[in-house]
């Protein structure tokens, strides 16, 4: 008997699982009843982005968070950092990527021990880093990931408030990310 | 490994495998790289890491899996190193046979040399874990002595115990345990730290040479951490200050962070107080990176000796380092190195405009004015800028200019020992009292004094220093508001106020003002009269007249400028030297005051053609010098006279300032007079000059004269000048190197002595001209006039002056013919008259002449209409007409022409020569009276 399940994008602390049966769909809910520990296990999806960053045209940090428990925004600094000679090599010979004329998404730039990052190059050249720790992600939903983070950036520096160039503090941008990141799990999963 | 011999135990089995896997990946990975199959190669060994990598056994040999993959991945990078020469360059990471997409970091060595060390790292402090472990259970000892008698077997990946049994040898398997503490036990012989530098050093290099400089920091920072963690603190501080600046450069303040953390540290280690003090402090003015989400780091992560970044640890530091420069020992080190700062060690930094101290001490110096006069004080706003987290209090403040004499030094009010106040009053400088001198966090300090103006010339504000503790400086170059470069990290977290009290002078504001010279006390007065005139030497009376100011070692600097610009020299300029070549020289300088002393000690008076430099003497107050600047024109130019006075209002050298006082003045060359001249023939004298009746389009068209005969030349010159001039004599002068001799002679005119010339007026003299000889080319000579300004009868000098213009060369031959006709002056009416027409043959030729007379109303004449004659050689032929007049006043005598068949030449005698004047009856003139007039006219 197979069994398809699936996060209930309605209520994140609680796990529908259908079971398919003669007699119909039986539905058993796992509630996990805000124990964090229960629902971590059951989403392996949303810890798969452990890092995103905005970093501006002067390759300074305008924006980096880290979705892990641990502390290690130390490394993910370096990460990043470390990334921008892969954007900046793309940028400069791009040949070698193939044919990406007009093309935001940079794709892979590197393997990271165990970690994958991506790069998406902006037409003010700012550059948007994904650090993931899936080894296998779509490039289609890396896309649409970028997209959406995009259209996010473009929402906070459209803010009169804000001063181009300034690094983004912005909460509403912070949880509007955190949100993509959390919606990208599931779409991966659905 | 099924169908293994014998039943190895787990932990050995899993040894056996990852060598047995590790010889196959070795033969395999060669071979594909040989062929260059790298995209290939790369995925199989993507392939191999991901079957060995996961089985790493029990935690306790959980090192002996990072250490196979810490050597996985060197062989693999040494196996791309050695055949990259193999590998072609036309393989790209994205494309490729296999659908697997690399990066380009995927085909670098670096990037496995990097990950190899990075393995190396988790071995060894897997390592450490076990030992710990192994050393809390103490069940080591034991089994010391059997260890020694483990080795490895023939079997590849196997260990066994080597028995001695007298003769032979043989080998019992052994339990994982007593592996284990083999394994560790050989773990601990080797010293992973060297490799571990090795390798990153490697990757370090590799990556630098790529063009990667951030992953070659990310190496080289690793390399620098474990080059601190095993105690070499002087190559770790080597390595962490090279890759500070690219983290500096581009804010990444974390990263930054982290790496000054160890900086200070190793400062520490190394016992360098200065650059403890400077790394602490730009610590402590470094900026924070957050989301805006307040973190709250988690104890326990890897942040290097500093700590977390965090506001706290900002003012943490700031508090150690302020206490360390009032002269406290660091407490928190159990070992420190660090001496005290103390009067035998004190500490001087120095922040200039790209030093990143400038968060910690910025200093910006405005003038409020641009320019100033000497003697006038000026206001100067100092503004200071802190970004440390805690209020900075500062002693004092000196300073500096670049005249000395204006440096002064502030000082907080509250604690300021007389003792050493009264020792700076002695030396001279300024003290100014401030009521606070604290530095807040992000909030310009200003401070506003006035600055009396010093020397005149620039005067610039150089550096700021303030006194932070009893031993310690700090130096700040100032910087102007107007130049001012933002602080690179804390560039939009802006100050909260401006650096100077009107906004304006914030972003205008300079460290610079302009000290103007004093002004003079002194009169410079040029006063020329009028244009001057082409060829006169021109006198400009200049006067220096002292208004309060004595005159010591005065200079007068002459320049003459074309005013429409040019230049004042002939386009001629390369040829030798010559007077003529000038348009206007300065020829000299007169009528100065006869000063014997002067004239003996330090006369300074060097004339060239353009410029002059003449000494003043020292005058005292009121006292007053003049000379008279002498130029002349060669040619009419507008020129522009600029005349400067520089001198000394004090005696003594070099303390006092030079003072200038310049005047110009444009003048106006004019040419005085305008030379016309014209030649007539004699009257009713008509030569036949071959050369006129040939019409050669292209023949010169220069004048012909008949030789020997008499011609007339009359010269007129007007005055074109707004003056009256007094022409004293005009001549010609024979051209010089002329072989023909003409006399010129004055014939008419009124006498030359004295005559004025009212502007405009025109003056004419007649002259005859005989030219002696035939040539192509005669010339005549100049006109030479004597002229000078009507002056003043009381004037002291009238100099007069030559002005010569030369006359056109002329044509003489000889006229083949000649023609006179003579008629008496006047006819009376009805009274007959002869008319005669003398024909002359100059040449030696019988010459055939057709004449003709026409009809007049007002006369009739006897004698043929037309008729033809012969003249002999040298001869002439004379053809008379009775001719009676008909009507009385001005009448035109009938129509003469003159033929010469030879030359094909006809004449007609001009209206003038043929017009006569009929009186209707016979006159009765008054000889007597007449000859009265005459008289009286000659005398």
């Amino acid at each position: 008997m197979g069994g398809l399940f699936g996060p209930d994008s309605r209520s994140p602390d609680a796990l529908k699982i259908r079971v398919p049966s003669e007699a119909g769909e039986i539905f058993v809910v796992f509630d996990c009843g805000g124990v964090e520990g229960g629902a971590r296990r059951w989403r392996p999806a949303a810890t798969m982005i452990v890092c995103v960053a905005v970093v501006g045209q002067q390759n300074n940090p305008l924006y980096l968070q880290s979705f892990t428990e641990a502390d290690d925004a130390l490394k993910f600094h370096h990460i990043v950092h470390c990334s921008l000679d892969v954007v900046e090599e793309r940028v400069n010979n791009p040949k070698k990527s193939g044919p990406t004329l007009n093309e935001t998404f940079l794709g892979l730039l590197y393997p990271a021990e165990n970690y994958k990052v991506y790069g998406y190059l902006t037409n003010t050249k700012v550059k948007f880093i994904l650090v993931t720790t899936d080894l296998d992600v779509r490039d289609a939903d890396a896309r649409n990931f970028f997209r959406r983070f995009h259209a996010a950036y473009v929402d906070a520096v459209s803010n009169p408030f804000h001063v181009p160039g300034k690094k983004i503090t912005s909460k509403t941008f912070a949880e509007r990310v955190t949100n993509i990141v959390k919606s990208f799990g599931s779409t991966m999963a659905g | 490994m099924i169908g293994t011999p014998t039943k190895l135990p787990p932990i050995q089995q899993l040894v056996e495998i990852k060598t047995v896997a590790e010889q196959l990946h070795f033969k395999v990975s060669t071979l594909l790289l040989h062929g260059g199959k790298v995209v290939e190669a790369i995925t199989w060994f993507h392939k191999h890491l991901s079957s060995g990598g996961q089985l790493t056994g029990p935690p306790e040999v959980a090192f002996l899996n990072w250490e196979w993959l810490s050597r996985q991945y060197l062989v693999f990078a040494e196996l791309l190193e050695t055949s990259s020469a193999a590998i072609p360059s036309s393989v790209s990471p994205r494309s490729g046979a296999s659908d697997i997409s690399l990066t380009e970091w995927e085909l670098q060595p670096a990037y496995y040399y990097q990950l190899s060390a990075h393995y190396l790292e988790k071995k060894r402090y897997s390592l450490d874990q076990s030992l710990s472990v192994q050393e809390s259970s103490e069940v080591t000892d034991a089994n010391d002595s059997t260890l020694e008698s483990i080795s490895p077997s023939i079997f590849v990946g196997q260990y066994g115990r080597l028995l001695d049994q007298g003769d032979t040898f043989s080998m019992t398997p052994l339990s994982d345990g007593e592996y284990t503490s083999y394994a560790l036990a050989e773990g601990k012989r080797y010293q992973d730290s060297f490799e571990i530098i090795a390798l990153f050093r490697k990757s370090f290099e590799s990556f630098d040479a790529l063009k990667a400089p951030r992953m070659a920091s990310f190496c080289g920072s690793r390399m620098a951490k474990e080059h601190f963690a095993s105690g070499d603190f002087g190559k770790a501080k080597q390595v962490f200050d090279g890759i500070a600046s690219i983290y500096r450069q581009e804010g990444w303040v974390t990263l930054l962070w982290e790496n000054l953390g160890y900086l200070r540290e190793c400062s520490q280690k190394l016992g360098s107080q200065k650059e403890f003090i400077e790394y602490s402090l730009e610590m402590a003015a470094l900026p924070i990176f957050s989301n805006g989400m307040t973190i709250t780091p988690v104890d326990g992560g890897d942040y290097g000796p500093a700590g977390a970044a965090s506001l706290s640890q900002r003012e943490i530091i700031q508090e150690e380092v302020f206490r360390f420069l009032k002269g406290e020992t660091i407490s928190t080190n159990e070992f420190n190195f660090l001496p005290i700062v103390s009067v035998d060690q004190p500490i001087h930094l120095e922040v200039d405009p790209v030093s990143p101290l400038r968060a910690v001490f910025l200093a910006s110096v405005a003038f409020h004015d641009q320019v100033v006069k000497p003697g006038v004080s000026t206001l100067l706003t100092l503004s200071l800028l802190s970004q440390l987290p805690h209020p900075v209090e500062i002693g004092e403040l000196d300073i500096q200019f670049n005249q000395p004499a204006c440096n002064f030094t502030i000082t907080g009010c509250q604690e300021r020992p007389p003792a050493s106040k009264f020792v700076r009053v002695e030396e001279g400088s300024r003290v100014e009292n401030a009521s606070v001198l604290i530095l807040t966090t992000r909030k310009w300090l200003r401070l506003t004094y006035e600055i009396p103006s010093g020397q005149s010339g620039k005067l610039e504000c150089l550096s700021v220093t303030a006194k932070l503790g009893p031993h310690c400086t700090i130096c700040c170059q100032a910087e102007s508001p107007a130049s001012m470069e933002e602080l690179p990290l804390w560039k939009f977290d802006q100050a909260q106020n401006f650096p100077t009290k009107d906004p304006v002078l914030s972003f205008s504001g300079q460290k610079i003002i302009q000290v103007e010279e004093p002004d003079p006390l002194v009169d410079l007065n040029l006063n020329a009269v009028g244009p001057a005139l082409v060829g006169e030497i021109f006198t400009i009376p200049v006067s220096v007249i002292s208004k309060g100011h004595a005159i010591h070692s005065g200079e007068l600097k002459i320049n003459l400028v074309d005013a429409r610009g040019g230049g004042l020299m002939s386009p001629r300029e390369i040829e030798p030297f010559s007077p003529d070549d000038h348009h206007v020289e300065l020829l000299g300088v007169s009528g100065m005051a006869e000063d014997d002393e002067f004239h003996e000690t330090d006369k300074i008076r060097r004339i060239q053609h353009s410029f002059g430099l003449v000494s003043v003497p020292t005058l005292a107050v009121d006292e007053s010098w003049s000379c008279n600047l002498e130029i002349k024109w060669h040619r009419p130019k507008p020129i522009m006279l600029y005349v400067s006075l520089g001198y000394c209002p004090t005696d003594t050298e070099g303390a006092s300032q030079r003072v200038n006082v310049h005047r110009s003045l444009q003048i106006e060359g004019k040419t005085p007079v305008i030379i016309s001249h014209r030649f007539m023939l004699p009257f009713r004298c008509e030569p036949l000059l071959l050369s006129n009746i040939k019409l050669q389009p292209e023949a010169d068209q220069s004048l012909s004269l008949a030789l020997k005969e008499t011609n007339i030349l009359i010269v007129s010159c007007k005055n074109c000048t707004e003056v009256p001039l007094q022409l004293t004599s005009l001549s010609i002068e024979p051209g010089s190197n002329e072989i023909a001799i003409h006399s010129v002679q004055r014939t008419g005119g009124t006498s030359t002595d004295y005559v004025l010339l009212v502007p405009g007026e025109e003056f004419k003299q007649v002259f005859s001209v005989v030219p002696q000889c035939d040539s192509s080319k005669l010339g005549i000579g100049f006109v030479c006039l004597n002229v000078s300004r009507k002056m003043d009868p009381d004037a002291v000098r009238n100099s007069s002056f030559l002005v010569k213009q030369k006359l056109p060369d002329v044509k003489v031959e000889k006229p083949p013919l000649l023609v006179h006709i003579e008629c008496p002056p006047y006819a009376v009416l009805g009274v007959p008259f002869t008319c005669y027409v003398r024909v002359q043959n100059q040449t030696s030729f019988l010459q055939e002449i057709k004449y003709s007379l026409g009809d007049s109303q007002s006369f009739v004449f006897s004698g043929p209409h037309n008729n033809i004659g012969y003249v002999l050689p040298k001869s002439e032929c004379i053809i008379n007409y009775k001719v009676v007049p008909l009507g009385s006043g001005m009448q035109q005598l009938p129509l003469l022409s003159v033929m010469s068949v030879r030359y094909s030449a006809e004449l007609h005698p001009s209206v003038a020569a043929s017009t006569i004047f009929v009186f209707p009856s016979q006159p009765h003139f008054d000889v007597e009276g007449v000859s009265n007039i005459l008289d009286l006219n000659c005398q």
